[in-house]
């Protein structure tokens, strides 16, 4: 009786035993997978310069996938029939970004248009795992603007003395190759929470330009910069940046803020708290209007944000310590996609737009309305000058 | 040291070999207190790549025996502990590195502090001397402290639960065993902990390579949490001249971890199973006893992605343990122990993640002789002596690599896992007995592990461990 209850248990642990932990493990066993992805223009702009007025596939566009998560880039282009493919790529939420650019030429010819086009579209943390069929990105022409936001200084100063971020700038740069007026532009930052509002951005701050109409020219090529202080700030941080050249300063005539009388201030039209117009040196989005002339009687959200149309930005970038949190922007993707920044604070970096080609020696900055991409991060601001790379 | 060595009384019990509570009675049923000291420095190159280079411990522990009854008995201890680890790279979790793929770090090497303390009972009762049954837990506490930036607190609770029947057949005794185990390891890392200026670069590691860096996280909390349940069987007999014991255990495991205190967010989860089993043979003369014994272990690991659920990382194991060993009474005051082993071990590990692969296979020969000597009736003095080569049939492993953390979490712990290829050990023990009341025991070992000629040359790792116990016997 007693071999056979031994018997018994010893045959049920092996059993178990041997079920639970006998699992197979194969060498060539992995998660990775082929990612598939079409290009699209539903606009009849590729279909016409194709000839095929059916086929909207996309061909030799660029795309990139860039993992929120990891960070792994996988960049190609597509075939014929806008399609591409990528072998071993690892399952993730991914930032797909995809590019069609047509010269100047190819437009004239098929189009009868005398002027280049460049067609984009993206995805933001889409998710591809194995079981993601395919992906499609549509693209539809970059409308550029003309002025734009060139680089922002928002980290502050490396220590000594901690905690100096009066030296933040933003710089605007003429990306046309006419004279703009800058009079009726305004800059802005954004509070978090109301991305999915299609009718205004919610703005913590607003200054516009001084100027009735012609007062504030800047010419093609040319760069403006807006300083938080328009002064000397390596006399208060040897790390810091000399400002008391800047075009324009911030002027919160609410506090006890001091002007540089030999720098133009911006005009306060709306500044809900702080000393200054402070950007955050960690996570912010900073935008550019254009105003109307109607813009004079202003409403407001129930948290007392000035609401600015959305029709009146033409330029936008959003910057977050962290870069995977796309759950948290502030900007919609038509006026930025991405997020640049991605570092400490108080690390003295900045970000820049990043270079696309020189026409007649002005250099052209890259707008793809994806901070992402245009931008780049500066281990060393540059006011009033490009980073050419 | 030899296993006759192991402890002065060391016996073919289901309490010794499987913690069963129950048989506490068969191990010790004297009342008595001991009070020690146990300090362990360890030093050397030779080390995974996010152990410490140097640990320096310390525990000072109390523990009784006390017989409540004729059919009860109470086993206590408290133990208070204190760490220093120096120079630990990166890692703020310190539980089954070897294990959890899902570890929080930082990009700072610095020391941590550890205090804690750990206590446990034990109860058993015997009922009609042919059936026992036994309860007991075990409860430990520390906090660990990283003396830099940006200063992560890592605390620990573990608890483990034991349950277990003996029972008498015949010349058969049987033993039922159930053991519960929860850890939870809490890592906090807080905004005003830190240098107000400073934003720290956190690392999560989740497979091979590619982890998530954080470069603007200045607060984050981690919770891991480890369950495992642990049934056993145990079986002896004794016959004449020998004593046969074996023994079997299954264990489930499952581990999760989860950032972000109020705003919980996955980072994933492991389940591990293991089994264990043993024989053990031993033949007793009236001066000489002899032994033989097998173990198997075998464990499979598999960890799963926090936001798909797919398997991520197989991790198996197994291993064969073979000892011969002997103990001869050359005189009354001398005794002489020697054991012969040979270990298979065999590891594999996928990462299908990142697609890369290991595979480990070696197989270990040792020796350990030992004697113990009564210089009078009150001195007695140990001496042993370790050594054991490693011998690798199998190693590989591929080399899928996206960036320089690979080095850091494949392809250095790998190197150290096949690089080992020599263990010695030595030690001394003084023991002063006053009659059968009182013990004072004072022991040291040395032990070196030295790595293969290839990778790691010239590294090291040394183990100095002392120990001081006074033992009273009260009757």
């Amino acid at each position: 009786m007693i071999k056979i209850f031994i018997s018994l248990v010893i045959i049920a642990f092996i059993t178990l035993a041997l079920s639970s932990c006998k699992q197979s493990i194969s060498e060539s066993e992995t998660t990775q997978f082929t990612s598939k992805v079409f290009i699209a223009d539903t606009t009849g702009i590729t279909a016409k310069i194709n000839g095929d007025s059916l086929a909207i596939g996309v061909k030799h566009a660029l795309v990139e996938l860039t993992s929120v998560s990891y960070g792994v880039q996988y960049q190609g282009k597509t075939n014929s029939g806008g399609w591409w493919e990528k072998n071993d790529v690892i399952a993730d939420y991914y930032n797909c970004f995809a590019q069609k650019h047509y010269p100047k030429d190819t437009v004239e010819k098929y189009l009868g248009i005398s002027q280049e086009i460049t067609l984009v579209g993206s995805l933001s943390a889409i998710t591809l795992t194995d079981k993601t069929d395919s992906v499609k990105v549509i693209l539809t022409p970059v409308i550029s603007s003309d002025l734009l936001i060139s680089e922002i200084y928002y980290n502050g100063s490396s220590p000594p003395p901690p905690y100096y971020f009066h030296d933040q700038f933003t710089e605007i740069y003429n990306n046309s190759l006419e004279v703009k007026y800058l009079d009726n532009y305004a800059i802005g930052d954004l509070s978090y929470g109301y991305r999915d509002d299609p009718e205004f951005l919610h703005c913590l701050h607003l200054y516009k330009f001084p100027g009735t109409g012609t007062d504030c020219p800047i010419y093609p090529g040319e760069m403006i910069i807006v300083a938080q202080d328009a002064i000397n700030h390596q006399e208060y941080n040897a790390n810091s940046l000399d400002l008391s050249d800047a075009d324009f300063e911030y002027y919160n005539p609410l506090s006890s803020d001091v002007p540089n009388p030999n720098v133009p201030n911006m005009i306060q039209i709306y500044h809900k708290y702080g000393h200054d117009f402070l950007y955050s040196v960690m996570n912010d989005a900073i935008v550019l209007f254009e105003l109307l002339p109607q813009d004079t009687v202003w409403s407001y959200d129930s948290f007392d944000q000035i609401l600015v149309p959305i029709n009146r930005a033409v330029d936008g970038v959003e910057y977050k310590e962290e870069l995977t949190e796309y759950e948290y922007k502030r900007l919609p993707d038509i006026l930025d996609a991405g997020i640049t920044g991605g570092m400490p604070m108080y690390k003295g970096k900045s970000v820049a737009r990043k270079t696309l080609k020189e026409v007649n020696g002005q250099v052209i900055l890259m707008d793809n309305n994806n901070s992402s991409i245009d931008f780049q991060v500066l281990d060393h601001p540059t006011p009033n000058s490009l980073d050419i790379n | 040291m030899p296993q006759y060595m192991d402890s002065l009384n060391y016996q073919f019990n289901f309490y010794d070999l499987h913690d069963n509570p129950a048989s506490l009675f068969e191990d010790e049923s004297k009342k008595s207190i001991w009070m020690g000291a146990v300090s362990n420095h360890l030093s050397g190159d030779y080390h995974l790549p996010f152990d410490p280079q140097e640990i320096n411990s310390y525990n000072y522990f109390a523990r009784t025996i006390y017989p409540l009854s004729e059919n009860d008995i109470f086993k206590g201890t408290f133990t208070y502990r204190h760490q220093n680890d120096k120079q630990v790279l990166w890692m703020h979790q310190n539980r089954r590195l070897e294990e959890n793929p899902y570890l929080l770090a930082d990009s700072t090497s610095g020391d941590f502090v550890l205090n804690g303390i750990l206590w446990s009972a034990e109860w058993a009762h015997r009922y009609k001397n042919r059936i026992l049954f036994g309860l007991g837990v075990i409860y430990n506490v520390d906090q660990r402290l990283k003396q830099v930036f940006p200063k992560p607190l890592n605390k620990h609770r573990d608890m483990i639960f034991k349950s277990g029947l003996q029972f008498s057949l015949d010349k058969w005794k049987i033993g039922l065993s159930y053991h519960y185990i929860d850890e939870q390891e809490k890592v906090e890392i807080r905004k005003y902990n830190l240098e107000q200026n400073l934003t720290p670069t956190l690392f999560k590691f989740r497979f091979s390579d590619l982890p998530v860096i954080l470069r603007g996280r200045t607060s984050e909390e981690r919770v891991t949490t480890y369950q495992a349940h642990a049934i056993g069987f145990e079986l002896s007999k004794k016959i004449t001249f020998f004593n046969l014991i074996t023994h079997m255990r299954y264990i489930s495991a499952k581990s999760n971890t989860m950032d972000g205190g109020t705003r919980a967010q996955n980072e994933g989860s492991y389940d591990k199973n293991e089994f264990l089993g043993a024989l053990k043979i031993s033949y007793n003369l009236i001066k000489t006893k002899y032994f033989i014994s097998y173990n198997y272990y075998n464990r499979f690991l598999s960890a799963y992605h926090p936001d798909f659920g797919f398997t991520t990382i197989k991790h198996p194991r197994y291993e064969h343990h073979f000892i011969a060993g002997m103990q001869n009474r050359l005189s009354s005051d001398l005794h002489i122990y020697a054991d012969f082993l040979f270990s298979i071990y065999n590891e594999q590990k996928k990462d299908l993640f990142i697609n890369n692969y290991w595979l480990n296979s070696y197989k270990m020969y040792g020796l350990r002789v030992g004697g113990s000597y009564f210089w009078t009736r009150f001195w007695e003095t140990d001496l042993w002596l370790n050594y054991a080569i490693f011998d690798y049939s199998e190693k590989e492993r591929s080399n899928n690599q996206y960036t320089p953390f690979f080095k850091y979490l494949f392809s250095d712990p790998f190197s150290y896992y096949t690089e080992k290829n020599r263990d010695l050990l030595g030690g001394f023990k003084v023991v002063y007995h006053y009659l059968p009341l009182l013990e004072i025991e004072l022991a040291t070992y040395i032990k070196k592990e030295i790595p293969g000629q290839y990778l790691l040359s010239n590294s090291k790792r040394l183990t100095l461990n002392f120990s001081l116990i006074l033992k009273v016997f009260i009757f």
